[in-house]
C-alpha cells in the first residue's frame, strides 16, 4: 500500500506531498527507482532530520522503517550488518546486552542506520571516534539505473554516500563496527562555567575526555553571557556502580517516552518562561561534580523521554542553527552567543562542542574546531536578517553549517560552505546521471 | 522551494498588478535576493514600475505579455493565455503563484447589462477566466506536492461602490470568491495552499507579512485593519491550528472599527460558514 501523504521533517516547517511507499523486496524497489520518473525517489528514515533532507515534494519516498534485518554481532571485532531501516534504538536494544555500544549517537537514538549514514551523524565523542561514516565497514546501494552496489571506504561512492543526504542511492544495508562497553552505565563530570571564557577554558582538555558537551544559555547577559553547564562523561566500569547495580550492569531498558503536549501547555514557549528554564537549569548543575553514575539513556538520550518534544516550540515549528567554525575562529562562536542573546531568541537548548578532524565525505559535516547548535523557534521575528549574517562570519571562518539540520540556507551560501561540493556531485552524477535520487532539500540547495 | 522562514525562490505572478500585489512580490523579493519571477500581464505602466521595483530589489525577472483580462469571446469560455501556460510549464518548482484576479470596472458592467447579450459574455470572461488559470495553477502546484496559489480579489475603483451588493457584478464576485475556496478544497491534499487576499494596500507590513503568517502555516485565517481589507487564508488540514485561528478571526472582527463581517473559513466543503459581525 502506497499512499499521497503530507511530510514534514523535525522542525514541522516546511511540509510537501509524495508518495509514501513502503519498503518491499529488493526487486520491487529496484523497480521503483527505475520507473520513478522526474519527481525522483527519496529513502527516509525516522525524519528527524530538521528541514527538508527527507522530503520529496510530488515524487517518491520510500519508508525503510519496515524494513529491520539486524545480523549477528561478530564477538571478535562487533561489527554487524543491518538493514538501513534499524533504528539506533533497535541496535541499542540487541547490542548493549551484549556488551557493545553504537560507535557513534546523536542527541536521540530515533535515527536510523541509514540516515546516520546519510547525515554523516556525530555525537558527543566527535573528538575521539570521529563520525559515523568512519565506523561503516561496507554498505549496500541501491542505485539508479537499479543495480545493486557494494561499497566501502575505498570508493568514491562510497563517501559520496556518507553525508551524502540520500542523494547517491538508497541504503538498503550497513555493515557498523561497534564499540565494547562493560556497563550500559556512565560516569559523568559536570561543571558549571559562569561565563563563555569560563567555558572556553574549561574545555581546553577536552581531548582527555570521550564524550564532552556543553549546553548553554544563549539568554544570558553581561558578565553572564555564555553561561554554561559542561557535560563530560566515559563508560563505567563494572567496579564503579553501586553494588546494587553490577548484576544488571548491561541491562538497557529505556522508559517509554511521555508526550511534550501534555507536559507544555500551548502558548508557554516565550522568552520569559525559556528565561526562566535557563535558569533553573544552570543554578540545578552542581558547580562541580565528578564521577555521577548516570544510565546511558540519561547521558545521552535525555531528549527522548519526551516524545514529541518538537511540539513544545509551537505551530511555527522550530529549526536548528548548527554550525562549525576552525580552531582558530572561536570568536565566532562567540558572536553566535551574543547574537542570540542580544537579539532575545527564546531558546532552551544550545550546546557548544569541540570536533574532531572530518572524514574524507566531501558533504560531511564535522571538521577540526568548535561547533555550536541552537534549536529556536521558526516565527521568531528577524530570525532571517539573524541567521544570514551569522552565515556570513562563518563562510568568513571557513566554517560551515550542517545540511541535517538546515531548512533555511541558499545555494550559494551552501557552495561556499562546501567547497569539495563540485566534486561530490560529478560522483553523484556518475553514478546517478538521470537524477533519481532528489529531495527538497536537494531543490531548494541546487545540489 | 520555500524554505523555513517563508523565504520563497521561485514565484509566478498572473494578472495586471495592483498594488496589493506588486507590494507582495516587491516584499518576498527583498527577502530573497535573487528571487525568481515570472511576471505574466498587461503591458502597463504599473507593469514597468513593478518590473523596477523587482529589478532593483535584486529578483531575476522574465516578463510574459498577455490580454488586459482573460479570453472570452462570443459567449464561449475563457481560453487560457498561451503565456500563462508558459509561465507555469517549465523550470524549477513554483513556491507560490500571485493570480490577480480580473477587475472589470463599474462602468463596463453597466453597459454589459444594457446590452443583454454583452453580459453573458463578460460573466464568462471574468469567471470562466479566473477559473482556468486557477485550476492551471493549482494543478501545477500539485504535481510539485507543494506550494501557493494567493489569488489577489479585485477592489472597486475609485467612485464604486465598496463591494458588489446586488445583480449580475455582486453574483460574478461571489463567484469567483467562491472558486478560490473551492480551489483551496480541492486542493488541500495535494499539499497546495491557497489564500485569497481580499483589499489593496501598499502597506507590506500589513499585506506582505499576513500573507507571510499564512503561508508558514501558523494561522487560517488574518484579519486586516479594516474591513475592505481582509486576507482570509483556506489552509486545509490543520484542525488544531483552525480553531486557534478561528480565534483570531473573532478577535480581529471584534477590534475592527467599521467592519461588517469577516469570514471564518469552513472546515470542509460541507460545513457551512460561519459568521462573526461586529
Amino acid at each position: 500500500m502506497d499512499a499521497r501523504k503530507s511530510l514534514s521533517g523535525w522542525g514541522r516547517t516546511a511540509s510537501s506531498v509524495s508518495r509514501v511507499v513502503p519498503a518491499t523486496s529488493e526487486d520491487q524497489r529496484a523497480e521503483l527507482v527505475r520507473g520513478a520518473g522526474p519527481p525522483g525517489v527519496l529513502a527516509r528514515g525516522l525524519g528527524r532530520s530538521y528541514g527538508d533532507a527527507a522530503l520529496n515534494a510530488g515524487g517518491v519516498v520510500l519508508d525503510l522503517t519496515g524494513r529491520k534485518t539486524l545480523g549477528a554481532i561478530d564477538a571478535d571485532t562487533g561489527a554487524v550488518t543491518v538493514d538501513a531501516g534499524v533504528s539506533v534504538d533497535g541496535l541499542l536494544r540487541t547490542c548493549v546486552p551484549e556488551g557493545w555500544f553504537v560507535p557513534v549517537t546523536p542527541g536521540t537514538r530515533y535515527v536510523t542506520v541509514g540516515g546516520a549514514i546519510s547525515s554523516d551523524i556525530h555525537g558527543k565523542d566527535h573528538h575521539v571516534k570521529g563520525s559515523f561514516g568512519q565506523h561503516v565497514r561496507s554498505l549496500d546501494l541501491l542505485i539508479g539505473t537499479g543495480e545493486i552496489r557494494t561499497l566501502g571506504p575505498g570508493d568514491d561512492l562510497f563517501w559520496a554516500t556518507v553525508g551524502g543526504m540520500g542523494l547517491t542511492g538508497i541504503i538498503l544495508r550497513a555493515t557498523v563496527v561497534l564499540s565494547r562497553i562493560e556497563t550500559a552505565f556512565c560516569s559523568v563530570d559536570t561543571s558549571r562555567a559562569s561565563n563563555f571564557d569560563e567555558l572556553l577554558a574549561a574545555m581546553e582538555d577536552d581531548a582527555d575526555h570521550e564524550y564532552s558537551v556543553a549546553w548553554i544559555d544563549c539568554l544570558a547577559r553581561g558578565d553572564s553571557l555564555g553561561r554554561s553547564v559542561l557535560t563530560r562523561g566515559r563508560f563505567a566500569a563494572v567496579d564503579e556502580l553501586p553494588e546494587k547495580k553490577r548484576d544488571t550492569a548491561l541491562t538497557y531498558a529505556p522508559r517509554t517516552p511521555f508526550s511534550a503536549i501534555r507536559a507544555v501547555p500551548s502558548g508557554l514557549f516565550n522568552k520569559f518562561s525559556v528565561a526562566a528554564f535557563n535558569e533553573a537549569w544552570f543554578r540545578k548543575a552542581p558547580t562541580r561534580r565528578e564521577g555521577e553514575i548516570q544510565s546511558l539513556t540519561s547521558f545521552f538520550h535525555p531528549l527522548d523521554a519526551v516524545a514529541d518534544w518538537n511540539r513544545i516550540y509551537g505551530a511555527g515549528g522550530l529549526l536548528q542553527y548548527q554550525i562549525v567554525v576552525p580552531e582558530t575562529a572561536v570568536d565566532v562562536i562567540r558572536s553566535c552567543v551574543e547574537a542570540f542573546s542580544a537579539a532575545g531568541v527564546p531558546s532552551p537548548l544550545a550546546q557548544v562542542k569541540r570536533l574532531g578532524p572530518g572524514d574524507p565525505a566531501p558533504l560531511s559535516f564535522p571538521a577540526a574546531g568548535w561547533s555550536f547548535s541552537i534549536d529556536v523557534p521558526a516565527a521568531t521575528s528577524g530570525l532571517a536578517e539573524l541567521l544570514d549574517g551569522l552565515d556570513g562570519l562563518v563562510v568568513g571562518a571557513g566554517g560551515r553549517g550542517y545540511l541535517a539540520k538546515d531548512s533555511r540556507m541558499s545555494p550559494e551560501t551552501v557552495a561556499a560552505m562546501y567547497p569539495r561540493l563540485g566534486e561530490w556531485q560529478s560522483v553523484r552524477d556518475a553514478a546517478d546521471p538521470e537524477r533519481v535520487f532528489r529531495s527538497d532539500l536537494a531543490r531548494r540547495l541546487k545540489l | 522551494m520555500r524554505d523555513s522562514l517563508g523565504r520563497l525562490q521561485r514565484v509566478v505572478a498572473i494578472g495586471a498588478p495592483t498594488s496589493a500585489v506588486a507590494t507582495t512580490l516587491v516584499h518576498w523579493a527583498r527577502q530573497r535576493p535573487g528571487l525568481v519571477v515570472g511576471l505574466v500581464a498587461p503591458e502597463s505602466t504599473e507593469r514597468a514600475a513593478l518590473v523596477e521595483r523587482l529589478e532593483a530589489a535584486g529578483a531575476a525577472l522574465t516578463v510574459h505579455d498577455c490580454p488586459d483580462r482573460p479570453h472570452g469571446h462570443d459567449g464561449h469560455a475563457a481560453e487560457l493565455p498561451g503565456a500563462v501556460v508558459e509561465a507555469l510549464s517549465d523550470g524549477d518548482d513554483i513556491d507560490a503563484v500571485a493570480f490577480a484576479l480580473p477587475h472589470v470596472p463599474l462602468a463596463e458592467w453597466d453597459a454589459a447589462e444594457a446590452s443583454g447579450d454583452g453580459l453573458a459574455a463578460l460573466v464568462s470572461r471574468v469567471t470562466g477566466g479566473s477559473l482556468a488559470i486557477g485550476v492551471a495553477a493549482t494543478q501545477r502546484l500539485a504535481q510539485q506536492g507543494h506550494g501557493a496559489l494567493v489569488a489577489f480579489v479585485p477592489v472597486p475603483g475609485q467612485g464604486e461602490p465598496p463591494e458588489p451588493v446586488a445583480g449580475p457584478r455582486a453574483i460574478a464576485h461571489a463567484a469567483v470568491v467562491q472558486l478560490i475556496d473551492w480551489l483551496g478544497h480541492q486542493s488541500s491534499d495535494a499539499g497546495v495552499e491557497v489564500i485569497a487576499v481580499h483589499g489593496d494596500t501598499e502597506d507590506p507590513a500589513t499585506i506582505g507579512e499576513s500573507i507571510d503568517a499564512a503561508l508558514r502555516g501558523g494561522l487560517s485565517s488574518v484579519g486586516l485593519p479594516s474591513a475592505s481589507q481582509r486576507v482570509t487564508s483556506v489552509l486545509r488540514g490543520l484542525p488544531v491550528i483552525r480553531g486557534w485561528a478561528h480565534r483570531q478571526t473573532t478577535s480581529a472582527a471584534a477590534n475592527t472599527s467599521g467592519a461588517a463581517t469577516i469570514r471564518a473559513a469552513p472546515t470542509t466543503p460541507t460545513t457551512s460558514r460561519q459568521e462573526f459581525t461586529s
